[in-house]
């Protein structure tokens, strides 16, 4: 071969090796994202983010991930996706958004290198509340400027079907979410299931008339307050009395009929809206059009809107103020993985006897049989021969009989939605002596995100670092040297379990729970009127009947339910010299996650608690030498079935701090609102199923934290047919017999007013026992 | 040339001698038996965790048994290996049988290396005889294998520098009561001295931490840093002793909370590597019979200029956090 056809073979692989890598750059040049985030880049720290992701594939197929990463995070949330040659596809990418950040970065990379990538502008929002206006055609409110409020802007964001988010967590950035002339079945099942769960944690929804058809049509049956009639002439009063000014007039609109549990606002044969509760959140159907040009015009309605569109609930966070209750309870949750469970030992005796053995061997019993023999010398052969021979021996013997060296927690929280559906969120701890990485497989679909770092029963719990896959069965559990770390999963999952009904009739109030799936219901546990019922285990196929005792104690907070459930573990761990029971202080955890505002919200109504060993959101962990444990508790709303004349003892008709727009206090393990300042107007509510109930004998109990006032102190009960305020003579504190009680028990309501020399009482506590006829 | 040419025939003798009588089997027991000790120990302060109900995983029981015996072991060596060669020149002296040797073709090298490599030898067995006492520590897990590098190799460099200091002093005082105090009362200096410099330090400056160097040849400072990156939880999920606080009483300035700052075992064992070059040159010049240069010092000199340049070649990873620059 001569120098030239070197020179040609060499001149060919230099062209070779200049080509490859350039048709590696075009085709990562092949693929291009655009992204965007949901609610125009608005967001609430410590809530969600959908980012929707637009990937177009020029070149060949490839396996690449979608990430989003915010500035300075240690985790990131990840997509895997399949691209084929030619292909466009849309994603939705859920960012847990716990840090207040100006900018995200989404990218596609392929075998972690970026080939594509976007920087996404953001708008933190603390303290404000978020505003989704969903509506077929634009939608303009005259909402109150930001610069005229002192606290709560308004931050309102376009929304149209399309931009619903799929997964409750999408939801969670929202506020109130106004929704108006969505045509039906615009939105999917699972869309409609994000909003009933993002509702139930906190949510306001808040209906437009609309098309009366269309809210039939599509809205799950616990979302819907009302239903709607034909058309009406709205009177404006409520909404000049909520905007404390001169109404705009009578507005065309349709007549809402209430379905039980909803409070409406107006006269009773068309009100302005319906109010009604489903889990934490709150329903608010309209009879009017919230974009008539009636409204617009009206001067007052910036105030209107301000005090109809408020938050159902806000709960102050580290982030700030939250309207959702997700924080609280998974902050209980976490704090709750710390828990760790004991472990047994070997038998460590065993081998320290051995050890004890050995030492005696290779000492004084060899230097005798070696003097015996007068080898003494043969000890540098001998000593090394029988130590590395024992050695391998107990080596063995070690590998045998080690225990866990690794311990994986997780604790899962069944929410019962109702039609079957739950609301699931598991978190997953692991705690390792190396750093370590678990392969975990989990059910396909579910939202994954690191723990926040709390200080929990028993030491700090962080969250994982690295890429979180979404939607995935298989993620990655990275964690470091003796830090328990961990995620958390949510997933909206039918479940078959609990089914269970409260029975009440003239014979006193009885449960009925029965197991319709194949688990075994542990510990099952009844609260009612905050009176605790346990029922035990209920097997599969079971039915399991109880009766409340009709002596057993009133207590008001969740933290006394939560004693009661669990007053027999307690008292075994209180004994003197006896250590905490830490399954049960988890098992306190997650009751008092599950029970969190129980204790004032009265609307929320009877709950049943029950332990199942196999959660719906499992993840399992590939950890063959670690100790496992894990908890799931299911709560469910039972249904209340009552019917003839009943009556109902103490803690049905009970205080709503909620509804009577008062704080709560407490004292002496009783709840109830501030007295300051007067008047005081207390309303007290039946669970939505006895609203129909009209009330023959009702007999109230007031009583306060400081000394009752002894003059001055008028107490009024309104009368909701005549619209009026009726006197009461009361010497209180004590029984109050209200005489003909039905005009003032309406829709499962009553109002008290105390006014006068009431501001001295302190906290006010009112209870009631009601007797009357179901129709 | 024989077998017994090659090894050294003063090598031979002392193997032949040393575990002669019952003190070796005795030393073989006491060090065993004081490193069981020390495990059941470690491990009965650990799990009475269990009686409050706090959770113990295995693997925090092994990694507080590993501690604990590793810096046993250490100590021992610290105070042993001197002791395996004090009496080595000495003895010698005073039984007027060093001329005699002197007398035979043997050359002051071979007599001091043979002396040395025995006593090292012992200490070996010592060691081997301690290991499967370590199966402890696996039947609880919490130790991986790389754990054991650092910790094997600051045991040896002291055992090294230890019977190569003890020969020095016994060459220089040719007395062994003379050795045994000039040796201890320079060992309990330097252990005592450099902590107790450090913690003043501490204490003068807001309890900052003291500089890395004021520790750097401090034995057990050097072990508390290889052992440091084992961490054993300092959280309290799991109850249980945490040996990180002694570690970091042993070690001022180069370990805290959060784990290792400096982790100066490997200064510790590249400066015990020079030291030894130093000491072992220092003993054949103290047992020489005149005080003149002859080839044997060039080697030496050889030897110890080729060391500090590899150290100085190596400089990256062992300097960082201790010397400036």
């Amino acid at each position: 071969m001569n120098h030239r056809a070197l020179a040609r073979i060499a001149l060919l692989i230099a062209l070779l090796a200049i080509s490859l890598p350039a048709r590696a750059a075009r085709s990562q040049a092949g693929i291009s994202l655009t992204a965007s985030a949901a609610f125009d880049g608005n967001y609430v720290p410590g809530a969600w983010l959908p980012i929707s992701a637009s990937i177009e594939n020029a070149g060949p197929a490839a396996d690449v991930i979608v990430s989003a990463e915010l500035p300075g995070a240690t985790a990131r949330q990840a997509l895997p996706l399949e691209l084929a040659g030619g292909a466009q596809k849309q994603v939705v990418l859920y960012v847990a958004m716990d840090q207040s950040v100006r900018e995200m970065r989404v990218a596609v990379e392929r075998d972690g290198a970026a080939i594509a990538e976007q920087t996404i502008a953001l708008r933190p929002r603390v303290d404000e509340r978020m505003l989704g206006l969903l509506s077929g055609a634009e939608l303009s409110l005259a909402l109150p400027r930001r610069e005229d409020l002192t606290s709560q802007p308004f931050t309102a964001v376009q929304l149209t079907a399309a931009d619903m988010p799929a997964e409750a967590v999408g939801l969670s950035s929202l506020s109130i979410l106004l929704v108006q002339g969505l045509p039906p079945e615009s939105l999917s099942a699972a869309q409609l299931d994000a909003l009933l769960a993002w509702v139930q944690a906190g949510g306001h929804l808040v209906i437009g008339a609309g098309d009366a058809a269309a809210i039939n049509g599509w809205l799950p049956d616990q979302l819907i307050a009302a239903t709607p009639g034909g058309d009406a002439s709205i009177d404006a009063d409520p909404l000049a009395a909520l905007a404390a000014a001169p109404g705009p007039g009578a507005l065309q609109g349709v007549r809402l009929a209430p379905l039980p549990g909803g409070v409406a606002a107006g006269p009773a044969e068309a009100p302005a809206w319906v109010s009604r509760s489903f889990g934490h959140g709150l329903v608010t159907q309209l009879a009017f059009d919230p974009g008539a040009p009636e409204l617009s015009r009206w001067a007052a309605a910036p105030s209107f809107w301000s005090a109809l569109l408020q938050p159902a609930l806000l709960v102050g966070t580290p982030f700030g103020t939250q309207s959702s209750v997700d924080f609280v309870q998974e902050q209980l949750l976490a704090g709750a993985l710390t828990a760790l469970p004991s472990i047994p030992q070997p038998p460590v005796n065993l081998f320290f006897v051995l050890l004890v053995i050995y030492t005696l061997a290779i000492g004084p019993l060899l230097a005798l049989f070696l003097r015996r023999i007068d080898r003494q010398s043969w000890s540098w052969l001998l000593v090394p021969v029988i130590s590395i021979s024992s050695g391998l021996l107990l080596l063995t013997l070690a590998i045998g009989m080690r225990t866990s060296d690794q311990i994986v927690n997780q604790i899962s929280l069944v929410e019962d939605l109702g039609d079957g559906q739950t609301r699931t969120r598991t978190l997953v701890g692991a705690l390792s002596p190396q750093g370590q990485s678990f392969s975990t497989q989990v059910p396909a679909g579910a939202i994954t995100r690191p723990l926040r770092e709390i200080a929990g029963l028993y030491g700090t719990i962080s969250g994982v670092s690295g890429d979180l896959l979404q939607q995935s069965n298989q993620i990655t559990l990275s964690v470091e040297p003796w830090r328990l770390q961990g995620i958390l999963l949510e997933q909206q999952l039918p479940i078959e379990g609990l089914a269970s009904a409260i029975t009440i009739s003239d014979q006193g109030v009885q449960i009925e729970v029965t197991n319709r799936g194949n688990q075994i219901l542990r510990d099952v546990a009844a609260i009612y009127g905050s009176r605790v019922l346990l029922l035990g285990d209920v097997r599969p196929g079971e039915q399991l009947n109880g009766r409340w005792a009709a002596n057993q104690p009133l207590v008001s907070t969740s933290d006394d339910i939560i004693g009661q459930i669990f007053a027999d573990e307690v008292a075994a761990a209180n004994r003197p010299g006896q250590a905490a029971n830490r399954r049960t202080e988890i098992q306190v955890a997650m009751a008092s996650a599950a029970l969190y505002g129980a204790d004032t919200s009265a609307a929320a109504g009877p709950l049943v608690l029950a332990w199942i060993d196999r959660s719906p959101l499992e993840a399992q962990v590939d950890a063959p030498r670690a100790a496992q444990q894990s908890l799931t508790l299911l709560t469910t709303r039972p249904q209340v079935q009552a019917s003839g004349t009943i009556g109902l003892p103490e803690g049905w008709l009970a205080l709503d701090p909620a509804l009577s727009q008062r704080s709560t206090c407490t004292s002496d393990s009783q709840t109830g609102v501030r007295a300051n300042p007067a008047p005081a107007t207390l309303a007290m509510r039946l669970p939505d199923a006895l609203s129909p109930l009209q009330a023959d004998m009702l007999t109230l109990t007031l009583d306060s934290s400081e000394r009752w006032p002894s003059a001055g102190v008028t107490v009024e009960i309104y009368d909701w047919g005549q619209s009026k305020w009726v006197n009461l003579p009361f010497d209180g504190p004590g029984d109050l017999e209200v005489p003909s009680p039905r005009p003032y028990l309406a829709e499962g309501r009553i109002q008290v007013r105390l006014s006068g020399s009431i501001e001295r009482a302190g906290c006010i506590f009112a209870t009631a026992r009601v007797q009357g006829t179901m129709p | 040339m024989t077998r017994r040419d090659l090894i050294g025939p003063v090598l031979f003798k002392e193997l032949a001698t040393q575990l002669r009588g019952s003190r070796a089997a005795l030393m073989i027991t006491v060090y065993v038996g004081l490193v069981l000790i020390t495990a059941r120990l470690f491990y009965g302060v650990t799990a009475s965790q269990l009686g409050f109900g706090r959770p113990l995983l295995g693997a925090q029981i092994g990694q507080v048994i590993f501690i604990g015996v590793s810096m046993v072991i250490q100590t021992m060596t610290l105070f042993l290996a001197p002791a395996t060669t004090l009496n080595a020149i000495s003895q010698e002296y005073e039984r007027g049988t060093f001329d005699l040797i002197r007398a035979t073709p043997l050359s002051l090298s071979q007599i001091v290396v043979g002396k040395l490599l025995a006593a090292l030898a012992f200490l070996l067995l010592l060691l081997i005889s301690a290991a499967p006492a370590f199966t402890l520590v696996l039947l609880f897990g919490g130790v991986a294998t790389a754990d054991l590098g650092p910790v094997l190799l600051v045991i040896l460099s002291t055992a090294v520098l230890g019977c190569t200091f003890g020969l020095f002093c016994s060459a220089v005082t040719r007395q062994t009561f003379n050795a045994t105090l000039l040796c201890y009362a320079l060992l309990i200096s330097l252990v005592g001295g450099t902590l107790f410099a450090a913690n003043i330090w501490s204490l003068i400056n807001g309890l900052s931490a003291a500089p890395a160097a004021l520790v750097v040849t401090n034995p057990l400072s050097a072990m508390a840093t290889a052992l440091a990156p084992i961490r054993p939880p300092d959280t309290s999920f799991t109850g249980g002793f945490r040996p990180l606080v002694l570690l970091n009483l042993l070690s001022r300035g180069v370990i805290d909370s959060s784990g290792v700052l400096v982790p100066i075992y490997r200064a510790t064992s590249v400066i015990y590597g020079g030291l030894t070059i130093l000491l072992a040159w220092g003993t054949l010049v103290a047992i020489r019979p005149r005080l003149r240069l002859i080839r044997s010092d060039g080697l030496m000199l050889a030897i110890l200029l080729g060391y500090v340049l590899l150290a100085l070649l190596a400089r990256g990873w062992w300097q960082p956090g201790i010397f400036p620059g």
